[in-house]
């Protein structure tokens, strides 16, 4: 009786299957499978083996990895009470924040500015838009030629104020950030242009008409009526740069390799310097991990008025 | 008849072995006469005989992992290499000097078996033997005789012991000697009028310095921020700020782990004092790019004529006699490195800062042919050829030291000196961990340079963190190592050792 049931649900599952599985399906997911494959093994597959390596104790030094003991959450509670991880984060945080608001201020005075028509507009459009189009490795050398003590930031320092300008820019902490963060501006405030720039031009012109019939004043325009309708855009725009911006690494590795001291480090060159350095792989999957979920969920409180106004 | 004939071979048989027997062990023929008479010539005909075996193919490739400063000098070898034994050799070049620890660290987990050879840090041979990627070479050293520490072509000593072993084991091959060099301006060292005027001030004739102390008063002296010129250039950099720390703290005794704990003995009074007094001349003396340039500062402003001093790796010397490139060209000046007076003696000691050593992947086609490689690439004779080529691989061999086409690319002054201060050269931490090791001493020493901690206060917090890091690599296997890398030191540093009561007589090797 038994195997007759067993035979009669084995043959109710294959009917099931059979049922999906028409020609159609098969088609399609032979077209889907290739790529789904290929990213299990690039993505999946990896994934978990970080997620492996995070719970073990593990250098390559230490030999092979299948072997590494099982240390649960160690590699975790490292993380928490490491004071240098702790001041990359805090210095990461201070670079996303300064950096991105600025390149936010410029941008959007730059894209409200480019929405009139003046004489050379074109040109300036493309000659603003070169920073963005430089490698890192280049805008990371000519910051660093720039803040020299004897380079161009003192010599126009001098020039401006008469007395020899002997700020050593990379040599104490505060400066060297500043410099960094001039340089992140410099170079992605093109890009948050662009946005808002495509933004402010898709903007319907009805709204503002209206505005200005009705007696607005220039800023109760902009405050009332563009502003709102570039919200979407704006918000946009700070996640993408605040996302890329939390992972500066080349122009502070070039600048000032994270020094002096650890007075410049940020959280990739510290991931860096753990993982790729001095081979503390699993300690810097436990990282990884960590800031993978804060990521995740910040971006996620970032865009969730985007998706409750589409609701 | 038949059995007279059988008596005569065997009585003969006896002979030839009795023989070799007395005569072989006594030359050290009996590896000679097997292979070839010069370490070039036994390395290829052992690669000639493991091809007759069958153990490697004509063709086959063999990856050697270099860095791009050495593609110049080690390119034209391995074509000639592959011409005269029919292998297909091949360098890989990479371009940024860590990548090739962590590709190699890479390896060492995959196993790919992609490279056959590493020419890397020689302080890097712990990582990549802890890690199983390194085969060790003893037996092979044994039976094909590189002539590293024996001969009149041996290695400079003491770079035999730490460029080629770790835990006492052969695993590498030194092929390089990055022992630094003090440059000074002959010119404005030998005028009379800065001659006189250097008296008048403290008293004394200028005369090269031999201590820290007077090496100080010269940078002093000769800083002249207002013609563009500074007194000296010692490293504060990011990475390289411990090579100027660590001579000065060694020669006045220092020593950085206990070795019978392995507990941290860098925050003493010793390590504090040399730290404030490079902390002293680099605030004073020299360009800020001492702390926020490179290794390449030095290169720029020495041969451009803007520095008194500079302490670095050889080939500055190259560089600031190139007519082409500097405009000091014939005014350079070398010296003996620095040292410290105790107890009535000079010690001085230099750096050896990095250095490149092959080594020998666990993985690759063949290891026994990736060492003939190595042996063959570091012979006497063929890594004379690579030395007299420009790039960042300088003298290490005694032969090397006596070649005069190889010494004229170096100046006739620059050769003994650097011999003088090869003799008395120590190593990097070369434990497992080096990297990580040396990066802590690097932060805080920077940190103390650049005024954001005091002396104290960076060299507490090495020793703190050192601690971390040896507990969690293992203290055990840790000072395993460290007990056989003191023996590395050269043997005035040792004796001092254990005159100070630092190290017993043992322990120092002595």
């Amino acid at each position: 009786m038994e195997a007759i049931s067993e035979a009669k649900t084995k043959q109710g599952l294959l009917f099931t299957l059979g049922r999906h599985l028409n020609r159609e399906s098969v088609f399609k997911l032979s077209l889907v499978a290739p790529l789904q494959l290929l990213l299990w093994f690039l993505l999946i597959i990896p994934f978990i083996i970080v997620i492996y390596l995070s719970f073990v104790k593990w250098q390559p030094v230490f030999g092979s990895w299948t072997e590494a003991p099982w240390v649960w959450f160690e590699n975790f509670q490292k993380l928490f009470t490491e004071i240098r991880f702790l001041e990359a984060l805090g210095r990461t945080l201070a670079i996303v924040v300064i950096a991105v608001t600025l390149e936010f201020i410029f941008a959007l005075g730059l894209a409200l500015l480019f929405t009139r028509n003046f004489f050379g507009k074109r040109l300036f459009t493309s000659v603003i838009l070169y920073p963005m189009m430089l490698p890192w490795v280049v805008v990371g050398f000519i910051f660093y030629l720039l803040f020299l003590d004897h380079g161009l930031v003192n010599s126009i320092l001098t020039t401006i104020f008469g007395a020899t300008a002997t700020i050593s820019w990379l040599r104490h902490s505060v400066p060297a950030m500043s410099a960094i963060i001039l340089g992140d501006v410099w170079q992605w405030t093109p890009f948050m242009f662009l946005l808002l720039y495509s933004g402010l031009s898709a903007l319907p012109s009805e709204p503002k008409e209206a505005a200005m019939t009705l007696g607005a004043t220039p800023w109760q325009i902009f405050r009332y009526v563009t502003f709102p309708s570039l919200k979407p855009v704006i918000l946009i725009a700070i996640i993408i740069r605040a996302l890329e911006a939390f992972k500066i690494f080349d122009l502070v590795f070039i600048m000032t390799g994270g020094g002096p001291g650890t007075a410049t480090e940020t959280l990739s060159i510290y991931i860096y310097q753990i993982g790729f350095r001095f081979g503390q792989l699993s300690y810097a999957a436990a990282l990884a991990i960590v800031i993978l979920i804060t990521v995740s969920i910040v971006t996620r409180l970032a865009v969730r008025p985007l998706f409750e106004k589409e609701g | 008849m038949r059995g007279m004939k059988l008596l005569r071979m065997a009585m003969t048989f006896i002979a030839v072995v009795f023989l070799f027997s007395i005569i072989g062990p006594q030359t050290g023929l009996s590896g000679q006469a097997t292979w070839g008479a010069t370490a070039a010539e036994r390395a290829l005909n052992g690669i000639k005989a493991l091809m007759d075996a069958g153990k490697v193919k004509r063709g086959e490739n063999f990856k050697i992992m270099i860095h791009s400063g050495q593609r110049g000098q080690l390119a034209p070898v391995v074509e000639k290499l592959n011409r005269l034994t029919g292998l297909n050799a091949e360098v890989v070049v990479i371009g940024f000097e860590p990548d090739i620890h962590t590709k190699a660290m890479n390896e060492a987990v995959v196993k790919s078996g992609q490279f056959d050879l590493f020419l890397g840090f020689s302080n890097w041979t712990g990582d990549f033997a802890e890690a199983g990627l390194i085969v060790p070479l003893d037996e092979w050293v044994a039976k094909y005789s590189p002539e590293v520490d024996q001969g009149p072509n041996a290695f400079v000593a003491p770079l035999d012991r730490f460029t080629t072993r770790y835990k006492g084991k052969f695993y590498a091959l030194g092929m390089d000697n990055d022992a630094f060099v003090l440059f000074y301006r002959k010119d404005l060292f030998n005028d009379p009028t800065e001659r006189g005027n250097f008296k008048a001030k403290y008293g004394r004739l200028l005369t090269l310095p031999e201590t820290w102390k007077e090496f100080d008063q010269l940078a002093e002296f000769f800083d002249r921020p207002a013609k563009g010129i500074r007194g000296a250039h010692l490293y504060s950099t990011r990475f390289f700020t411990y090579t100027s720390w660590a001579p000065r703290f060694v020669s006045k005794g220092g020593i950085y782990f206990d070795p019978k704990t392995m507990n941290p003995m860098i925050n003493t009074s010793g390590g504090v004092k040399a730290l404030q007094e490079h902390i002293d001349v680099t605030q004073k003396h020299m360009f800020a790019e001492a702390y926020t340039g490179d290794w390449s500062v030095s290169y720029d402003r020495f041969p451009a004529g803007q520095i008194f001093m500079a302490v670095a790796w050889p080939s500055l010397g190259q560089f600031a006699e190139d007519p082409e490139v500097s405009k000091i060209a014939g005014k350079v000046g070398f010296a003996k490195f620095p040292g410290s007076r105790l107890k009535g003696k000079l010690i001085r000691a230099t750096p050896h800062v990095v250095g490149w050593s092959l080594t020998v992947s666990r993985y690759g086609k063949s290891p026994e042919v990736g060492y003939l490689i190595a042996q063959w690439l570091n012979s006497p004779s063929v890594s004379t050829e690579v030395i007299t080529t420009k790039g960042t691989l300088d003298p290490f061999r005694q032969n090397h030291f006596e070649n005069r086409k190889l010494m004229q690319t170096y100046g006739p002054e620059l050769g003994p000196v650097l011999r003088k201060n090869t003799e008395q050269s120590f190593p990097d931490i070369s434990l497992r961990g080096s990297n990580e090791y040396l990066d802590v001493l690097n932060l805080n020493l920077q940190s103390a340079v650049t005024g954001q901690i005091s002396a104290k206060a960076a060299l507490e917090k090495t020793a703190a963190k050192w601690q971390e890091i040896t507990n969690r690599l293992g203290r055990k296997e840790q000072l395993k190592a460290w007990q056989s890398e003191i023996k590395g030191y050269p043997r005035h540093i040792r004796e001092l050792w254990v005159d100070l009561g630092k190290v017993s007589p043992v322990m120092a090797g002595l």
